[in-house]
C-alpha cells in the first residue's frame, strides 16, 4: 500500500468518525432514531454504571442570578470580584473556585446591562477556563459575539449563559465532574454573596429573603454532587465551605404542610411541602459566613 | 502490508475511542431528538434538561430542583425502537411517587405546576417494546429529558 492510499484511507476514517459523532449529537438525518446511532462499545458500559447512581442537577448561575435580580433587587457597585485579579490565582482549586465567581459576576453584570464590564469578565472566564482545562475553542465565537453585541444587554445575558452552558457541558463530557463541582461551588457562593450584600437589613415581607431560603435546595444538590467526588482532594477542600453554608441553612425553621397532588384543568399541581423561613438572625449569620468564605477564596 | 494494516487499525481504534470515550454521544440529544416536538411558545428552556446514555434494564435518576409558583413541561425522548419511556416523578425528601406515566399508557411528557420549591427525583427507564433481542443486547441508546418552564398561571 503506497503512501497516497494510506493517506486517503486515513482521511476517510477521520470523516467517518467525525460525521458519526456529529450525527449522534444532533440526532438528525434520515437514520435518526435508528439503533445505528447508538453505541455498541463495551467502554460505554462505564457510563451506565455512573448512571446507576442519582445525578444531582443544578440550576445554572445565570438562572440563579436571573431569579434573584428579577425581583426588586438593585445593582450595587463594587461587589463583583475585580477581573484584574484573574491571573493571580494559582493552583487548580483556587482557579476553579474563582472561575465560578467570575461566571456569576459575568451573569450579574450582563443582567444589569453593564456590557463594557461584562466583556472584561468574559475575558476573565475565558482565561481561567483555559487554566482549568476547558478548551478555548468554545469561547472564540462567543467572545466575538460579545464584542459585537456590547450595546445590547439582552444579547449579553444570552451569550454569558451560553458560555457557562458550553463550559459546563465540556467539563461533563470530558469527565471533569470534580472541576465542575468546584466551579459550581464558587458560582453559588458568589450568587449568595451578591444577594446578601445587596440587602443591608432583614425585612419580614421581602420576597428576596424567601428566595434566599429556597437556595437550600440547589445547595443540597451541590453538596450531594460534591460528595460524590470527595476523593478528589480539591473537592474535599471545598466541602468544608459547603458544610459551613449548609449549617446556616440547617438552622432555618421549617413549615411543613402535607403534599397534595391534584389535577386542575388536566394539569398536575403539586401542592404543599416544606417551606424554610429565614429570620433576621439567620440572615446576619449567613451573610457573615458567606462574606468570610468568599474573602478566603478571592483574596490573593 | 501487514505493518500498514496494523498502523491503520491502531489509528482507527485510537480515533474512535478518543472521541467516543468522551461520552459526547448523547450530549444535546434532548435539544435535537424527538423532544423538540414538544417545544411550547411562551415557555423557556430550563437548564436542568439533559441527556445521557441508557440501556434496557438500567434506570437513570435525576435529582432536579423545581421552583415554586412555576409551571413545567417535562418531555422524554429516546431512539426509535427503544420507546416507550417509563418515568416517575418522586418526592426528593419523602420518596413518595407523585406521578407514574405507566398509568397514562407511557405518555412521553408531563405538565405540572409546583406551589413550593422542591427537589423531585425523576426516574427513567426505556422499555424498548419494538426492539429485537439483539438490539436490546447490543445497543446503548440516548435518553433525553427536556424541561421547559414559565410562571404558573392558574
Amino acid at each position: 500500500m503506497n503512501l497516497k492510499i494510506l493517506t486517503f484511507v486515513l482521511v476517510l476514517i477521520y470523516i467517518c468518525v467525525f460525521s458519526a459523532c456529529k450525527f449522534s449529537k444532533s440526532g438528525e438525518g434520515e437514520l435518526a432514531g435508528s439503533p445505528d446511532d447508538s453505541s455498541t462499545l463495551e467502554t460505554l458500559k462505564g457510563e451506565l454504571e455512573i448512571l446507576n447512581n442519582i445525578l444531582f442537577l443544578l440550576p445554572s448561575p445565570g438562572e440563579i442570578v436571573e431569579g434573584f435580580f428579577n425581583s426588586d433587587l438593585e445593582y450595587k457597585p463594587g461587589l463583583v470580584n475585580s477581573a484584574e485579579k484573574k491571573d493571580s490565582y494559582l493552583g487548580s482549586r483556587s482557579q476553579a473556585l474563582n472561575l465560578g465567581i467570575y461566571v456569576t459576576d459575568l451573569a450579574y453584570l450582563a443582567k444589569f446591562g453593564l456590557t463594557g464590564e461584562s466583556v472584561d469578565y468574559f475575558e476573565a472566564v475565558r482565561s481561567l477556563s483555559t487554566q482549568v482545562g476547558v478548551s478555548t475553542e468554545i469561547f472564540e465565537s462567543l467572545m466575538e459575539r460579545a464584542r459585537t453585541n456590547i450595546s445590547d444587554p439582552d444579547s449579553m445575558v444570552l451569550i454569558s449563559n451560553e458560555a457557562c452552558n458550553e463550559m459546563f457541558a465540556f467539563l461533563e463530557t470530558s469527565r471533569k465532574e470534580s472541576t465542575l463541582a468546584i466551579i459550581s461551588a464558587g458560582a453559588y457562593i458568589e450568587s449568595l454573596y451578591l444577594v446578601l450584600e445587596t440587602r443591608e437589613e432583614f425585612m419580614e415581607d421581602d420576597p428576596v429573603f424567601e428566595q434566599i431560603s429556597e437556595m437550600k435546595y440547589p445547595f443540597d444538590n451541590l453538596l450531594s454532587m460534591a460528595k460524590v467526588y470527595e476523593e478528589d482532594e480539591n473537592v474535599a477542600g471545598i466541602i468544608k465551605y459547603l458544610n459551613l453554608i449548609n449549617q446556616t441553612f440547617e438552622q432555618l425553621a421549617v413549615d411543613e404542610t402535607e403534599t397534595t397532588v391534584t389535577k386542575k384543568d388536566g394539569k398536575l399541581v403539586i401542592g404543599g411541602g416544606a417551606e424554610f423561613n429565614l429570620t433576621a438572625e439567620n440572615f446576619m449569620e449567613m451573610k457573615s459566613a458567606i462574606r468570610s468564605i468568599r474573602a478566603e477564596i478571592t483574596t490573593i | 502490508m501487514i505493518h500498514h494494516k496494523k498502523i491503520l487499525l491502531s489509528l482507527f481504534f485510537l480515533l474512535s475511542f478518543s472521541l467516543l470515550g468522551l461520552g459526547q454521544f448523547c450530549a444535546d440529544f434532548h435539544k435535537a431528538g424527538d423532544c423538540r416536538k414538544d417545544l411550547i411558545p411562551n415557555f423557556r428552556y430550563y437548564n436542568q434538561s439533559r441527556s445521557d446514555l441508557i440501556k434496557v434494564g438500567f434506570t437513570v435518576k435525576y435529582d432536579v430542583v423545581f421552583y415554586g409558583e412555576q409551571e413545567y413541561m417535562v418531555s422524554f425522548c429516546t431512539m426509535k425502537n427503544f420507546y416507550p419511556v417509563h418515568f416517575k416523578l418522586i418526592d426528593g425528601m419523602t420518596e413518595e411517587v407523585f406521578y407514574d406515566n405507566k398509568e397514562d399508557d407511557y405518555l412521553e411528557s408531563i405538565g405540572f405546576a409546583v406551589e413550593k420549591t422542591r427537589r423531585i427525583l425523576v426516574e427513567i427507564e426505556i422499555l424498548a417494546h419494538q426492539a429485537s433481542d439483539k438490539e436490546i443486547e447490543e445497543y446503548y441508546p440516548c435518553i433525553g429529558m427536556f424541561i421547559q418552564f414559565r410562571e404558573y398561571q392558574e
